[in-house]
């Protein structure tokens, strides 16, 4: 096997507590999103194979496999390759990963602060006025 | 991406918000009912203790007969629960949650009682929610 990470991107319980607390006494808004069919997002990092699914018809000539060029649900990196893609993402928006822990994203352009907190594919959003979040 | 809006749950955490009064609740009661229904308990007897006060749970194992694998099973997900309780919004139950994971791999029916014991604590209790907010705003809620 050609991979090392494969963990999921999960944040700490402690982190979800305590932007909690912070949105309450600083009567931010709360948004919550969710990131459809998450996992067939990323591009695959390395050469992946696969057996032809069953029910495709295939040329003659074979036997044939399949390259992936993204991610599927049940690939053993899928989740780490998530965490890449979305990272990446959320950087290029300018949002600074926290160092205390890796899914919890900050944001402070014009002293407006923005934290965004990441569990796998669900994404919380704190903000002080709803415009931002867009 | 879809945007579901302001926030009800997460991880099973439930929360409702008193903005006026800047207070945010957690709570975990759909949790708590989904557990009892799961174990036969949602018409159980309740307990107003998380433990039974009277005897010494150190030293169950010296009586209890110990549990058959599918008993065995059923404590260890019961106490899993109960841990997933502790950590999101039950920390009053943290005591009870540490005593009863001390024997996770060789628990006697007396574990198990106990276990249960605290399941119908929490159905007494399931509406209990942890308070966020500041000292200051607490004074002027209502309650």
């Amino acid at each position: 096997m050609d991979f090392d990470e494969t963990f999921a991107p999960v944040a700490k319980l402690s982190s979800v507590q305590m932007l909690l607390a912070l949105a309450a006494i600083h009567d931010w808004q709360i948004d919550q999103m969710d990131v459809v069919t998450a996992f067939l997002n990323p591009a695959v990092d390395g050469d992946v194979y696969m057996a032809i699914p069953d029910g495709v018809e295939v040329l003659v000539g074979g036997p044939w496999v399949c390259k992936l060029r993204k991610s599927l649900y049940g690939l053993k990196q899928a989740p780490r390759l998530w965490y890449e893609h979305i990272d990446e993402f959320l950087r290029s928006l300018e949002l600074l990963r926290s160092e205390y822990d890796p899914n919890v994203y900050i944001s402070a352009v014009d002293l407006i602060p923005l934290i965004l907190l990441l569990y796998v594919d669900d994404i919380l959003l704190f903000s002080e006025s709803p415009e931002r979040v867009s | 991406m879809t945007d579901l809006g302001p926030i009800h749950q997460f991880l099973g955490l439930e929360i409702e918000r008193d903005r006026e009064n800047r207070l945010l609740y957690v709570h975990q009661s759909r949790y708590i009912h989904n557990l009892l229904k799961t174990y036969g308990l949602s018409e159980c007897n309740c307990h107003w203790t998380p433990q039974p006060t009277n005897n010494r749970l150190w030293r169950l194992d010296e009586t209890g007969k110990p549990l058959d694998e599918n008993e065995k099973q059923k404590y260890q997900s019961i106490v899993g629960s109960l841990n997933w309780l502790m950590l999101g919004t039950r920390q009053n139950i943290t005591s009870t949650v540490s005593m009863l994971s001390r024997f996770l791999s060789a628990p006697s029916s007396e574990y198990l009682t106990v276990a249960t014991y605290t399941l119908r604590y929490l159905r007494n209790t399931s509406d209990l929610a942890i308070q966020y907010g500041t000292e200051q705003q607490h004074k002027q809620s209502p309650d």
